[in-house]
C-alpha cells in the first residue's frame, strides 16, 4: 500500500504534503491491505435559493439537502450522485503507482487508464455533475480519535464497522447504498456513524447527547467530546446552520467492491465499442514472380488446348 | 501483299481503310499484329471495341491483359473479369521472430484458437490489450502475427495481422479456378479460331 497523510488519510503523492488537506509531509502511514476500495471525499452543493456551496458531508440518497447558509431545506436529487459515482468508484480502482491500479488482469492489458498518475504527481481529483462538487482522492479513513489507519469489517452492505489497531475505539457506519445504482458498499463518516448519540441543539448551544452538559462547537468537527463525562456526541451538519461561518465539507469516505464501470469499459466487458481496434489484413505487396510464370503458362495452355478445339471447326467452315 | 495499302477495303503490310486488314491496321474495322481502329482485333489491339492478346478499348477482350471499362481476359485494369487463376497476392510481411526472443517492438507468430482468456495461443504472462478482446473473440481460428511491446507489466500483444490461408490450400479456390480456366480455354480457342486465323488467312492470300 501506498502512503497515506497522517492528519486526514487521503494518499500522499510522491513528493509534497497533502494535497486534499494542505498538511506538510510527516510521518506517513501504511494503511493495512484491505479488499475494499476507498475514497475519501469533500463534496458540496450549490444551494438552489443563494448559490452558496454548502457542504454535503454524507451520502443521502433522500433527495433533498438543507444549505447551511440560507437554510433552505431543497429538492436534491439522487441522479447527481448515480452520476458520479461511477467515477468515484474509478479512483481508488485504477489510482497509481501501479499504470493499472492495484488489480491489474492477468490476461488484458488495460494501460493508459488515465489514473495512473494519482498517488504519484496528483492526490485530489475534482468532479462535478449539475450542482454537486466533489474533490476526492484515493486513501484510507483513519481512527477520528488516534489518527491511525483503521480495520474496516463489512458484514452486509451499509453496515461499515471500523476497529483501530492502535487505541482500540470501535465505530459503526450507516448508509443505504441500495438508493443508489452504483454499488457502493457503504460509507464512512460523521454523518454515517451511528454508535454515538446525536448532540441535542438548544437555542443558546450544544448539549451533550449522553449527560447533557454544554459542548464547544466551533463548527470544525462532527464529533464533539464532552468535557464532563467525556462522552462523544455527534453534530450532524443540518445542525450547523446558522454559524457565522459555515463549516467547510468534512473529508469522508465511500467504500466500493469490485471492479469499477471504468476498469470494465476499459477491460471491454461493457461499452466502449469505439475504441475497439480491429484484427489487421497483412499488407499486399506486388504479384510475385511465380504468379506471373504460372499466368503465361496458363495464358499459354488456355490458348493451346482452345485452338485445337476450335480450328478444326475453322477449316470445316472455310 | 502491298506494303501500304490504304482504300476502302485495305490489305497489306500497314493497312488504312474502312476495313483494314495487315500487320499495321488502322481503320473502322482493323484487323491486324497491331490494330486501331472503331473495332480492332488482332494481337496488340486499341479500340473503341478491341479483341486481342492485349487490347484496350471501351469493351475489350484481352487474353493476356485488357484494359476496358467493361472486359474479360486473362487480367486487365478497369471493370474486368480476370480469367486466368491466381495464386493470390504476395504478402508484405514484417520479419518475425520466437517467443523466446521477443523483446519491445517485435514481430511473433501466433494463432488464432478461439478458446483460453484471450482466444491466441500465447507463452504464460504475456498479455494482449484489451482493445483487441472484440475482434479476437469475432476472428475465426488461423495464423496471425502479433506486434509485442514491453508493457506495463511484461509483454504485451498491441496489433494482431491476419495472414491469409493460401488460395492454393482452398477447395473453393480449386473449384473457382477450374470455372476460370474453362471458360479462359473457350475465349482463347475463339480469340484463335475467330480471330487470329481468319486474320491470317486474309494476309496469306492477300495479292
Amino acid at each position: 500500500m501506498t502512503p497515506v497523510c497522517q492528519m486526514c488519510g487521503t494518499a500522499l503523492p510522491e513528493t509534497g504534503g497533502c494535497e486534499a488537506c494542505g498538511a506538510v509531509r510527516g510521518t506517513p502511514h501504511t494503511p493495512p491491505e484491505t479488499r475494499w476500495l476507498l475514497v475519501g471525499v469533500r463534496c458540496r452543493f450549490t444551494c438552489k435559493a443563494c448559490g452558496f456551496d454548502s457542504p454535503l458531508d454524507s451520502l443521502d440518497g433522500s433527495g433533498s439537502a438543507v444549505c447551511l447558509k440560507c437554510g433552505l431545506h431543497q429538492v436534491f436529487d439522487v441522479t447527481h450522485w448515480n452520476a458520479l459515482l461511477p467515477g468515484l468508484h474509478a479512483i481508488p480502482d485504477l489510482a497509481g503507482p501501479k499504470p493499472e491500479g492495484s488489480r491489474s488482469d492477468p490476461h488484458w492489458s488495460i494501460a493508459p487508464t488515465g489514473f495512473a498518475d494519482l498517488r504519484q504527481t496528483r492526490a485530489v481529483v475534482a468532479l462535478s455533475q449539475g450542482r454537486l462538487q466533489i474533490e476526492a482522492g484515493p486513501g484510507h479513513p483513519l481512527c477520528e480519535t488516534c489518527r491511525e489507519p483503521v480495520e474496516i469489517v463489512i458484514e452486509k452492505p451499509g453496515e461499515v464497522n471500523t476497529l483501530c489497531p492502535g487505541c482500540g475505539d470501535a465505530a459503526t457506519y450507516a448508509s443505504k447504498p441500495a438508493d443508489f445504482k452504483v454499488p457502493v458498499v457503504g460509507a464512512i463518516g460523521p454523518e454515517h456513524r451511528v454508535d454515538r448519540a446525536q448532540a441535542r441543539q438548544e437555542s443558546d448551544g450544544f448539549l451533550c447527547g449522553s449527560c447533557g452538559a454544554p459542548l464547544q462547537v466551533d463548527g470544525r468537527g462532527r464529533l464533539v467530546r464532552c468535557g464532563y463525562c467525556q462522552a462523544v456526541s455527534r453534530i450532524r451538519v443540518e445542525q450547523l446552520q446558522g454559524l457565522a461561518t459555515p463549516p467547510p465539507p468534512d473529508l469522508w469516505w465511500l467504500v466500493f467492491e469490485g471492479p469499477s464501470e471504468k476498469r470494465r469499459q476499459l477491460l471491454r466487458e461493457i461499452g466502449g465499442e469505439e475504441d475497439d481496434q480491429s484484427i489487421e489484413d497483412a499488407e499486399h505487396d506486388r504479384p510475385s514472380a511465380l504468379d506471373h510464370v504460372v499466368r503465361i503458362a496458363v495464358t499459354g495452355v488456355a490458348i493451346a488446348v482452345g485452338a485445337a478445339l476450335v480450328l478444326p471447326l475453322w477449316f470445316l467452315v472455310w | 501483299m502491298k506494303i501500304i495499302d490504304v482504300g476502302q477495303e485495305a490489305t497489306g503490310f500497314i493497312a488504312i481503310g474502312q476495313l483494314a486488314v495487315g500487320v499495321f491496321a488502322l481503320g473502322q474495322m482493323a484487323s491486324g499484329f497491331v490494330a486501331v481502329g472503331q473495332v480492332a482485333t488482332g494481337v496488340f489491339t486499341f479500340g473503341q471495341g478491341a479483341v486481342g492478346l492485349v487490347s484496350v478499348g471501351m469493351g475489350g477482350v484481352g487474353i493476356y491483359w485488357t484494359g476496358a471499362m467493361l472486359g474479360i481476359g486473362g487480367r486487365g485494369f478497369g471493370g474486368v473479369i480476370p480469367l486466368a487463376p491466381s495464386l493470390g497476392p504476395r504478402l508484405k510481411l514484417p520479419s518475425t521472430t520466437d517467443w523466446r526472443s521477443a523483446a519491445d517492438d517485435t514481430w511473433v507468430s501466433a494463432r488464432v484458437t478461439g478458446d483460453g482468456p484471450t482466444g491466441l495461443d500465447l507463452p504464460e504472462g504475456v498479455r494482449v490489450r484489451a482493445r483487441l478482446r472484440r475482434s479476437l473473440k469475432a476472428e475465426p481460428p488461423g495464423e496471425v502475427l502479433v506486434h509485442v511491446v514491453d508493457g506495463a507489466s511484461g509483454l504485451e500483444v498491441d496489433r494482431v495481422v491476419r495472414i491469409p490461408r493460401r488460395r492454393i490450400t482452398q477447395p473453393r479456390w480449386w473449384g473457382i479456378w477450374v470455372v476460370q480456366m474453362a471458360l479462359f480455354t473457350l475465349l482463347a480457342g475463339a480469340w484463335a479460331g475467330g480471330v487470329i486465323a481468319p486474320w491470317l488467312y486474309t494476309l496469306w492470300t492477300a495479292p
